[in-house]
């Protein structure tokens, strides 16, 4: 093996690689600064939403029994990913979207509103937008309406009815007798929300968040909170009684309850009512199929599919609850209790507070 | 005519690295310069602050225990993987490939649903509290820290280190450890002077994908570590998903990667050295 | 020797213990999770098997992904490993590192950066997308593999055939490369696992068409959680053993010495 041949040949392939690095650098900067735009839109009806069961559901609800596909007459594809993630990819490519329409909360629909990636709702084609629920509802002076949520995703209070007291408040979460057995949201997930929520009980604004971090730092710091992840993570801890109250959604209260947990939610001062609603996707090719479709969203009779599998309220004022789903209902007088949250300035206040949030609630011994 | 060999037989590999990566890779680069803006992710206004950011107690401590879950998980895979790798390759029976397989279970289903299964063995309520229980103790709480994070990560990333292990100890000849018993050399004399030599590249290799793995981990720390066992792709995916500050979780993917890429490079090296000393190829 | 087997026993013991709890739960009749299950019932892998979504995930987007990614993996990640040990030795650290830096990048952010790359270059999210990802993933854990299992091959042999007459090709295809099997397959089910279980680059990267198994079952543990998802885990377990078991009387691989 001759060791003149090599040396170069290898030499070669790294500036060769230096090369292709270097240029492929400056053109993604370059592409970067220009914001370039992709020519073609969506080519089929693009239902962005959470995938699984709560995607079927959604599928079975919207389009299998509204005959869509008949109505209509176009053909449809769903885009099952995370919210989040689906925000991300509509803010990435605003304006020439991959997706029709896509569901979010309250937040996120304002953040994309706020950026300008989606179009008002025509309420000439959604009438049923009328009788949503005002709090699950989202409009812009001048434009008029964009979101409205076709389920009740109430976040108040769980707690265990064997092992723990009723609560009277979020407050009760800091009860030293609960060391340990308590959990708050993470951050990532909607911890951020709840955040804004406790720490308007403790006398803050969304401009000014450090009485809720400190209130939340002592929760998890000296009264030992678990950081609950996701649903599933929050669900087991119940489940197998390591936590014995945490702040939850109201669907998944009943569904432990239909498992067999002693499980309770008391709709406490500052919960949040949040929603799962619709926006259109600005540039999509299909506008009026579009409003349509929201149009649908929001009719009680198809909400209460959605009730029917995830226990979770429908949306429309108009819905009457058959008997064995009348427990799932937020009386009205609970709806007075609920938080009046900033959506702008908690998407402004993201990056920050999720820094504050690391630093001083999770950080610290 | 051996570089173009090298190159023809690189090329593939190099294409697709090249073509899915490394552009990608410049991109992320760029991004960890540009300044975040909440409705749009980020402006191409170059900044150091997101670099600036990282610098911080905070950050700085959970590089730390990122480093250590790397380091320790790496190390419990070499100790526990060693015996396992050696069983397996002096092993003659057919049960092999079902041994195997059941190595590699614990990474075909979603971490989520298996961390359940230690959540039932190391919960306050879990099986091994209750046996403590029947002893009197209990009720500790075994999650949440580092060991349950590199226990969690351990039964994981096992199979990274056994198989090229593995690979390894069966090039090395029965016989020559057999001239070694004949010798006189104690089971101990055996492992230290003729089978750890002589299966370093296995143990080499075993390490770095052990190590690589394990520092990227995400939903073991996040739900057997909890809040005081915070690893950086934890830190990284919260800026992505939630908080979209792409450009902070770009730099701390590069502080990341060049970070590994030196302690890798230092690793190899160290390595090549110390078995070119040793006598092999 | 017997020390060595007892502890390889309790190794096992520890590696599938939690995995046990999840098959057993996979079987409880209610969706408590409990652990002993109150009862024994199969809704879940009903539920699993009647739903459109879940089966086209794991065998029309999984599946297949993960068997092509496997095969182009072993096949690409093989050749740099011959290239990294036989034929190159000046700048080999550089070359290895770089072939392993795929995973040191933390996935969701690679995720999302080949998503931004992608819709640049106007290309459609698609299964051609996620195989390319997921390729991306798998080759390290194949090139270090393989590496490692040449490494200890003895070239005397190949040198050996080749003084007999055989072509430097040959040599390799008839000598070396038969003694590296165990590693060429080890290579391939990791590759092919990376793949299967990929989750954080197919949430950026899966379009309507490419919807990973992972990804719902991910979803699935966003809103609400059944054990479904315990039931999906099982059955992927025993649906790849048999694969595998497929494989091996197929391509006749004793790993055996």
């Amino acid at each position: 093996m001759s060791d003149q041949q090599r040396p170069t040949r290898d030499h070669g392939i790294t500036r060769r690689r230096f090369v292709t690095a270097a240029t492929s650098a400056s053109a993604i900067l370059a592409l970067e600064a220009g914001r370039a735009r992709r020519a073609a839109a969506e080519d089929r009806f693009t239902i962005a939403s959470t995938g699984g069961s709560w995607g079927d559901g959604i599928k079975s609800s919207f389009v299998t029994r509204t005959d869509f596909e008949k109505r209509y007459k176009t053909s449809w594809a769903h885009s099952p990913q995370l919210e989040s993630i689906a925000m991300s990819k509509i803010l990435a490519n605003c304006g020439t979207p991959i997706y029709s329409v896509s569901t979010h909360g309250q937040a996120e629909a304002t953040l994309l509103a706020d950026a300008g990636c989606i179009v008002p709702y025509n309420v000439d084609l959604v009438p049923n937008f009328k009788d949503v629920q005002p709090a699950l509802t989202l409009e812009r002076p001048g434009t008029g309406p964009y979101y409205g949520a076709y389920v009740f995703l109430m976040w108040a209070l769980t707690w265990n009815t064997k092992l723990a007291r009723k609560p009277a408040s979020y407050k009760d979460l800091w009860t030293a007798a609960y060391k340990g057995k308590v959990a708050v949201p993470a951050y990532g997930w909607y911890g951020i929300y709840w955040l804004h929520a406790v720490n308007k009980l403790f006398g803050g604004s969304e401009d000014n968040v450090t009485p809720g971090i400190q209130a939340v730092a002592e929760l998890v710091q000296k009264n030992d909170a678990i950081i609950m992840e996701n649903v599933d993570h929050g669900m087991k801890l119940f489940q197998r009684e390591e936590i014995v109250m945490a702040p939850f959604w109201n669907g998944r209260t009943f569904s432990l309850q239909d498992g067999g947990t002693p499980a309770a939610i008391e709709y406490v001062d500052n919960s949040i009512a949040l929603g799962a609603g619709f926006v259109i996707v600005k540039g999509t090719t299909m506008g009026e199929v579009a409003q349509r479709f929201v149009n649908d969203t929001l009719d009680e009779k198809y909400q209460l599919e959605m009730t029917r599998l995830f226990k979770y309220p429908p949306a429309s004022r108009k819905a009457k609850l058959p008997p064995d789903l009348e427990r799932v209902r937020v009386p009205d007088r609970e709806m007075g209790r609920t938080v009046k949250l900033d959506w702008k300035k908690i998407n402004d206040h993201r990056s920050a507070y999720l820094d504050r949030w690391n630093k001083e609630v999770l950080g610290k011994a | 005519m051996h570089g173009r060999l090298a190159f023809a037989l690189l090329s593939p590999g190099l294409a697709v690295l090249v073509a899915f990566l490394i552009v990608p890779l410049a991109m992320i680069v760029v991004i960890s310069v540009f300044t975040y803006s909440p409705t749009r992710i980020w402006v191409p206004l170059l900044t150091a602050e997101n670099y600036g950011k990282f610098f911080h107690p905070y950050y700085l401590g959970v590089t730390w225990t990122t480093v250590k879950v790397g380091l320790l998980t790496t190390l419990a895979c070499a100790v526990l993987g060693y015996p396992l790798a050696y069983v397996l390759a002096r092993m003659r029976s057919r049960w092999l490939g079902l041994c195997l397989f059941l190595l590699v279970t614990p990474l075909m289903v979603s971490s989520v649903i298996r961390i359940f299964g230690w959540l039932v063995i190391l919960g306050k309520k879990g099986i091994v509290n209750a046996a403590l229980a029947a002893a009197g103790l209990g009720g500790f709480d075994l999650l949440h820290n580092v060991t349950a994070v590199v226990i969690g990560l351990t039964e994981l990333l096992l199979p990274f280190m056994v198989l090229p292990l593995m690979a390894s100890i069966e090039n090395i000849p029965r016989a020559v450890e057999e001239a070694a018993r004949n010798l006189g050399a104690n089971p101990f004399q055996l492992f230290r002077r003729v089978l750890l030599p002589l299966s370093l590249p296995g143990l080499v290799s075993g390490s770095l994908l052990v190590y690589s793995v394990a520092i990227s981990a995400l939903v073991t720390p996040a739900l057997m570590g909890g809040r005081k066992v915070r690893m950086l792709g934890n830190l990284v995916y919260d800026e992505v998903l939630t908080s979209l500050n792409w450009p902070f979780a770009a730099s701390i993917a590069v502080v990341l990667l060049v970070f590994t890429v030196a302690v890798m490079v230092a690793y190899l090296r160290t390595l090549r050295a110390l078995s070119r000393r040793g006598g092999m190829a | 020797m017997k020390i060595l087997v007892a502890l390889a026993v309790l190794i096992y013991l520890f590696l599938l213990a939690p995995l046990l709890i999840v098959v057993a739960v996979s079987f409880d009749p209610t969706d408590g999770f409990r652990f002993p299950p109150p009862g024994f019932s199969l809704r879940w892998y009903v539920a699993f098997f009647t739903s459109e979504t879940f089966m086209r995930a794991f065998f029309r987007v999984s599946l297949l992904v993960a068997l092509t990614v496997s095969v182009l993996a072993t096949v690409i990640g093989g050749l740099a490993a011959v290239g990294l040990v036989r034929v190159l030795t000046r700048g080999r650290t550089l070359m290895e590192t770089l072939f392993l830096t795929p995973i040191v990048v933390p996935e969701i952010l690679l995720g999302a950066a080949l998503f931004l790359y992608y819709s640049r270059l106007k290309i459609s999210t698609s299964v051609a997308g996620l195989v390319a990802g997921h390729l991306l993933l798998a080759i390290p854990y194949v090139v270090r593999t393989v590496s490692a299992g040449l490494v200890g091959v003895d070239r005397s042999l190949e040198e050996a055939a080749m003084s007999l007459g055989a072509s430097r090709a040959q040599a390799f295809w008839k000598v070396t490369l038969p003694l590296i099997r165990s590693s060429l397959l080890s290579a391939a089910i990791f590759a092919f696992i990376v793949s299967f279980s990929d989750i954080n680059i197919a949430l950026f990267v899966a379009g309507p068409e490419s919807v990973t198994l992972p990804v719902h079952v991910f979803s699935q543990i966003v809103w609400q959680a059944d054990p479904t998802i315990a039931a999906a885990s099982t059955l992927q377990i025993l649906l790849i053993a048999a694969l595998l078991a497929i494989a091996q009387h197929m391509f006749r691989l004793r790993v055996a010495l």
